[in-house]
């Protein structure tokens, strides 16, 4: 290139670095990496949440009674669960899987023959049209059969709170985590704004129009927000593997569980263009209300 | 006018510069020049009376339309005020591409333009490499390049040598010739004699009506 020919390819008006933009790149990247997990948790609540619901209301316990005629009657009982329309499956707990269930706590032959043990039938509920507990009542006495019938409304009622809670809480660890990133963009643009005033006020008199500085700014901390959004997502895609791999993809009946699926990913794309999305429009705001305050 | 809630450091200003006129401006230090030069080029705005800037009230402009107006006024500031991280092509390119001018219309302007004030060389250095002299000149070169129809410089010629500043001194009266209205602050009574150009003397805040001096050779 000879020394008479500018460069072709046209700077940025923004300096390309600042000593505030490192701290803020991490800051930010780290903030996403939290929101991230947070995003991740809260859809996992959710899931576990409607997991619990849909375990718990279609599903009711039905305990046998009688003690006379048992076999006999918990024959009966199944077979007159099974022609219930509302009914979708049946299972039913006898002595031997009643004793298979108390193994784990009493230890394998230490329970008695003549310990007596419940005999109950779980009850899969049509996801439809479920039947209600009434009509299970109402279907066994005419059987002539003695029973309790448990739709889970005590467990259900504290399950659905729990999972209430989680999701609130959830979500509020996710709102306040966005509100952190957007304050920190707004902060570090004050501050690239008071460290580039020289550019600032150059591009204002020379006749730039407010939008074209604004849109200085809004480009780089648009990338910016890109560049940290992704290496956030990336560091919380990896924690989330690690956990998967620690945890060997087991799962627990209660707990979230974080899960890499598809909408997992999802949820880590997305976060790396709302950051930039974000940062793109705080930092416009700021100028545009800088800009504003000059007159 | 005055800066923030502080004192009024110009009063009663009566300024009429008619277009195609070329004017000094001339007064102590901190006699409120600069001040002038500023709200001129909108970088302030009076607290009271009114500014009228290409027959436009200013008070009544909307802030793009102040930019329009702003794009029409070329301004050599005391300090430079160059954009370090650009290089000399682009600090001199700035008023044109923070209109929107596409860059293959100017480029060969910008380079004459160089030429002219003798940095062709220097197309593509950087502000902390040049000298003050060098860096004013490009102030200048950036102020002129857009060919505005008012032209505002502060102290032009206080950093380079007397040949040079003769030599800016004849761009300044060429852009005259060519329409531009300048206005010229300087504290170099030798250069404002030798013009032979009507000057405007503030004391205090207060400018007092054009004179126009006895032409000197220099």
């Amino acid at each position: 290139m000879s020394a008479n020919v500018p460069d072709p390819t046209p700077p940025s008006m923004l300096p390309l670095r600042s000593k505030e933009d490192g701290p803020l790149f991490f800051v930010i990247a780290i903030i996403i990496f939290l929101a991230c997990i947070s995003a991740l948790i809260t859809r996992a609540a959710f899931v576990s949440a409607a997991n619990w619901r849909a375990d718990l209301n279609g599903a009711m316990t039905v305990q046998i009674k009688d003690t006379k005629d048992r076999t006999v009657k918990l024959a009966r009982a199944e077979e007159l669960l099974r022609a219930l329309p509302g009914v979708a499956g049946v299972s039913v707990y006898n002595r031997d899987r009643a004793k298979a269930l108390l193994e784990p706590w009493l230890g394998k032959g230490n329970i008695p023959d003549d310990l007596p043990l419940p005999v109950i039938i779980a009850v899969s509920l049509n996801p439809k049209a479920p039947a209600s507990k009434a009509e299970i009542e109402i279907s066994l006495r005419a059987g002539d059969i003695r029973a309790e019938v448990d739709d889970h409304r005590r467990w259900s009622a504290e399950m659905n709170n729990a999972a209430s809670f989680l999701q609130v809480f959830s979500l509020a660890a996710l709102s306040l985590l966005i509100s952190a990133s957007i304050a920190v963009t707004g902060f570090a643009t004050r501050a690239s704004l008071a460290a580039r005033r020289d550019v600032v006020n150059t591009l204002h008199l020379a006749g730039a129009f407010d939008s074209y500085i604004a849109g200085q700014f809004e480009r780089r901390f648009g990338q910016m927000g890109l560049r940290a959004g992704l290496m956030g997502a990336a560091l919380a895609a990896l924690a989330v593997g690690a956990a998967q791999l620690l945890s060997s993809g087991g799962s627990s009946l209660l707990l979230p569980v974080f899960r890499l699926d598809l909408v997992g990913f999802g949820l880590l794309i997305l976060a790396p263009v709302l950051t930039a999305f974000s940062g793109a429009l705080t930092a416009r705001l700021t100028v545009l209300a800088n800009l504003r305050e000059r007159e | 006018m005055r800066y923030a809630h502080g004192p009024d450091v110009l009063h009663n200003i009566n300024l009429n510069l008619a277009p195609g006129s070329f004017h000094f401006l001339t007064g102590p230090s901190g006699a409120g020049k600069s001040s002038l030069l500023k709200l001129i080029y909108l970088a302030q705005h009076s607290s009271r009376g009114e500014m009228r800037l290409f027959g436009q009230d200013v008070r009544a402009c909307s802030r793009n339309q102040k930019s329009l107006l702003r794009r029409r006024v070329g301004v050599v500031f005391q300090e430079f005020r160059l954009l370090d991280h650009l290089s000399v092509f682009e600090n001199i390119a700035l008023p044109l591409r923070a209109s929107g001018i596409k860059r293959d219309t100017y480029e060969e302007d910008v380079v004459e333009l160089l030429s002219w004030v003798g940095l062709g060389d220097a197309i593509n250095a950087y502000p902390r490499t040049l000298s003050g002299g060098e860096k004013q000149r490009v102030a200048i070169a950036r102020a002129v390049v857009a060919k505005p129809e008012l032209l505002i410089a502060d102290e032009p010629t206080g950093n380079v040598d007397p040949d040079m500043a003769i030599r800016l001194m004849r761009l300044f009266v060429e852009l005259n010739r060519l329409g531009s209205t300048v206005l010229i602050a300087s504290h170099d009574l030798q250069l404002v004699r030798a013009s032979g150009a009507p000057v405007l003397t503030i004391n205090d805040g207060r400018l007092s009506a054009p004179k126009t001096p006895r032409k000197r050779a220099r």
